[in-house]
């Protein structure tokens, strides 16, 4: 968990999203704690997470909102999506019906974000090879097809779950180098350096902070 | 320092008697209830409030109780599993979790557990023969392994250490928190630890010996050793100057000083805490007459009465809370045990054929089975597990399991226009911790039928908007500063009202005081939920003033456990419900009518209703994104 008074050049929004289930609160809580929770809480609404990443010698703060999966969520948890500028898309490698469902998270994450947003796919639970229902070669190149990054991951074991994370920031980076990210485009889901100035309107909130006086 | 941290007895005005191996779901409930270990040993001097307590709890049959003794009971019986004979009060840091039992092998290497448990206790004996040895090494040692456990017991915190962190609360009991430790199990592998099991037990005896001796006495005595200052050097080493020799004692009498005055503030502290609960346990047993025979004889005549609002605001007492709740929930949708019955089997027989039809894959025409589908009796499944993990009590295989799966099938089945919705699972294994499975699903009926869970659970949301929106007026009544602080990060309502509305606090706030919270909800209604909103915000206000957006969200979506209950219902206390002397549902009415006027309008023009509600949803929910795309 990000704490103390960090500098850093640059915030990120991302968004995690996916079906019920496919452990999306897991692999925020293994991204920010480097820990695995076996039963956590399901999600209602939507919970937050952050950390401070390094990307090409850049301090990158991380605002991570996290999505209840629920199909009746969707209509709450739509409005978070705007000014994301990652989008973390899993389903669960050993349930088939949440990959099937890929297609209309997608949609929503493709109309609710701007045309730079980056799009992960996370197939999560990797560690569970023998209950596998999805095959790496289909979901590959289901993202191929779609313009995704994939990855599949374990939340329970951590294998890949920081590759994910910070691939999507590594992207969203080269996007704003190469000018293809409009830093002053609303909802480009970036802040640059924290000014003195009003809060980045696009980030939902962040303000002037650099500093980080808590840690909670 | 090492002198005074070595010797980790703890001075304890030990209060702890053996752990009573009562079934977890009563112990759940005590704490849950913020009944501490005193609670249970008054009540087996024949306390009213044990006997209805174990009445209303223990509930199901033998059966039952048998299960949870197996599956859920914490690390008391892991401990008599392997430990036998540990006497309750060495329990030391670091000791009874390494011998504890393994519960599960998932999240962390065994390899670092078994060494661990070979440093300490290692560390362990030496340190009772340290007059022999070299002390300072010992006590480096194992003051490093004490420092390594503490590390393990944060690496591993499985489901008991939870548990523990969660109800053992340690501002209030005094004793538990020897349960703490107790409970706190790292993983550890059988064989490994056999081997030590004997080792350590004889440390144990012995440490324990000591302990009693010092308790006799009646005062504190640290345990300490004059080997650090070596009066009998080795001889090969020059003997010890005058000045030096008098400047060591003189260094290991303050050190023993300090220690001696620290564990009396320590022992202080906790006579006084001890002192408190016996209070508190006082009042309870008070109000629990008062309540038995006043109120609850009368309670159409008694509920409104001034006597009975206080009273009920200090808390209902637990061993009849679970009657308060269904006497105040009512039962205005008449449903009988029978129709749970029926809704019962009927979500059974629906899932059987689901599972049919899922294994042949094929989309077949049964509407009504489609119709249940989508209203999500499979996800219940997926969900129960996830409901208070920290229990232990509603994962697979543990004693209520079982029924909060068939209460929220059953309701899917009893209303498919609302189905299963995510947050209902909270509510209704709340409810079954402390009722009887019929009489939860009940209330748990007419709990989901009140306005503003039908608002939420049925995710309507101009109505859910409406809510909010009162909630910020009264927000910027009470506390104007926060709220601007708020409003200048954005930090909306929705983003963090949605979880405790739809849950009733059981899953934010920690249980004991979440069951206060419902208790005085179904005094007042659905606006004191909104008024322990703004009692949680003026309770951390502080806090907020130094956070970000991104903190203060993350702050707000995951609350400290430790919130002192006392205080928490003071701050809510402190908060007005009234502006210019209108009160919460007038406000309410007024935006609800605006809402079902523009309806009106917009059904009478109505045109591309989709795209407009896409629309307006985004503007509704997206006022934090502000229109000044100032990002630079």
């Amino acid at each position: 968990m990000a704490a103390g008074p960090y500098n850093y050049s640059y915030i990120f929004k991302y968004i995690i999203i996916g079906d019920m289930g496919v452990g999306k609160s897991c692999l925020l809580h293994q991204f920010t704690e480097k820990k695995f929770m076996a039963d956590c809480p399901h999600t209602i609404g939507v919970e937050f997470g952050t950390r401070i990443i390094e990307v090409a010698g850049q301090k990158i703060k991380l605002q991570i909102w996290d999505t209840a999966g629920q199909e009746r969520f969707r209509a709450v948890t739509r409005s978070y999506y705007r000014g994301a500028a990652g989008a973390l898309m899993v389903y669960d490698i050993t349930r088939r019906t949440t990959y099937n469902h890929l297609s209309s998270w997608l949609t929503d994450a493709r109309n609710l974000t701007n045309p730079n947003t980056v799009i992960f796919l996370i197939g999560n639970k990797s560690d569970l090879d023998a209950q596998r229902d999805v095959t790496y070669d289909e979901a590959k190149q289901f993202a191929e097809e779609n313009g995704l990054m994939f990855l599949e991951c374990s939340a329970k074991t951590g294998e890949n779950v920081e590759d994910a994370f910070l691939d999507t920031a590594k992207k969203i980076y080269k996007n704003i180098q190469d000018g293809s990210l409009d830093l002053n485009a609303a909802e480009s889901g970036v802040q640059h350096k924290p000014s003195n100035g009003p809060r980045g309107a696009n980030l939902g909130g962040e303000s002037s902070g650099n500093k980080d006086p808590c840690s909670c | 320092m090492g002198i005074t941290k070595t010797p980790a007895i703890p001075n304890e005005i030990n209060m702890s008697e053996p752990h009573d191996k009562n079934d977890t779901a009563n112990r759940i409930r005590e704490k849950i209830n913020g009944q501490g270990k005193v609670h249970t040993e008054r009540a087996n001097f024949g306390s009213p409030l044990e006997s209805d307590d174990s009445e209303s709890s223990c509930s199901s049959s033998d059966d039952h109780d048998r299960t949870m003794r197996r599956d859920c009971s914490s690390s008391d019986t892991d401990c008599e599993a392997n430990g036998q004979t540990i006497p309750e009060d060495t329990n030391k840091e670091g000791e009874d979790k390494v011998i504890g039992k393994p519960r599960r092998v998932d999240s962390i290497s065994t390899s670092s557990v078994s060494s661990l448990n070979t440093d300490f206790s290692v560390s362990f004996n030496s340190q009772l023969s340290m007059d022999m040895t070299d002390f300072r090494n010992v006590s480096l040692d194992s003051e490093s392994s004490v420092s390594e456990i503490g590390t393990s017991k944060k690496d591993t915190d499985g489901p008991i250490t939870t548990i523990a962190r969660t109800f053992f609360r340690k501002k209030s009991d005094v004793t538990e928190k020897n349960s703490e430790e107790t409970s706190s199990t790292p993983d550890i592998v059988q064989s490994e630890e056999e081997n030590r099991i004997g080792e350590l037990k004889v440390a144990k005896d012995s440490a324990n010996q000591n302990n009693n001796v010092k308790r006799k006495s009646g005062d504190v005595e640290v345990p300490s050793t004059t080997a650090l200052i070596l009066e009998q050097r080795p001889i090969n080493l020059p003997s010890k100057p005058e000045e030096e020799r008098e400047k060591h004692k003189k260094q290991y009498e303050d050190m023993i000083a300090a220690a001696k005055k620290k564990e009396q503030k320590e022992l202080k502290l906790k006579k006084k805490q001890y002192a408190q609960q016996i209070k508190h346990e006082e009042e309870l047993h008070q109000a629990l007459k008062v309540w038995h025979s006043e109120i609850l004889p009368h309670w159409h005549s008694m509920r409104d009465t001034k006597k009975s609002r206080d009273l009920w605001w200090k808390g209902v007492p637990p061993a009849v809370r679970g009657k308060i709740w269904q006497l105040a929930i009512g039962n205005d949708l008449n449903i009988t045990p029978e129709l749970f019955e029926i809704c019962r089997n009927r979500a059974r027989d629906l899932l059987k054929a689901l599972n049919l039809q899922t294994e042949f894959r094929c989309d077949c025409g049964n509407d009504e089975l489609a119709a249940c589908k989508e209203q999500s009796l499979e996800l219940i499944k997926l969900d129960v597990s996830r409901t208070f993990p920290q229990l232990c009590i509603f994962q697979k295989g543990g004693p209520y399991a079982e029924h909060l799966h068939s209460l929220l099938a059953a309701y899917a089945c009893y209303r498919p226009d609302v189905g299963y919705v995510q947050g209902m699972s909270f509510i209704a294994a709340f409810l079954l911790l402390n009722m009887e499975v019929e009489d939860a699903f009940i209330s748990f009926a007419n709990l989901l039928n009140r306005p503003c869970q039908v608002a939420f659970f049925r995710l309507d949301e101009p109505l859910m908007k409406s809510y909010f929106d009162v909630y910020s007026m009264f927000f910027r009544e009470n506390l104007p500063k926060l709220y601007k602080h708020f409003e200048l990060y954005k930090l909306t309502p929705d983003l963090y009202l949605i979880d405790w509305i739809f849950t009733l606090y059981s899953k934010s706030l920690p249980l004991d005081v979440a069951s206060r919270v419902w208790d005085v909800f179904y005094r007042d209604g659905e606006e004191f939920l909104f008024r322990t909103a703004l009692g949680i915000m003026k309770y951390n206000e502080d806090i907020f003033y130094g956070m970000d957006f991104i903190h203060a969200a993350q702050f707000l979506t995951h609350l400290p456990d430790d919130i002192d209950c006392e205080r928490m219902f003071k701050c809510i206390e402190s908060i007005h419900m009234q502006i210019e002397k209108r009160k919460f549902p007038s406000f309410l009415a007024a935006i609800q009518r605006n809402i079902s006027s523009a309806n009106q309008n917009v059904q009478q023009s109505n045109s591309a209703a989709d795209s407009a509600s896409i629309s307006s949803r985004n503007s509704n929910y997206s006022q934090r994104e502000g229109t000044s795309g100032n990002g630079s």
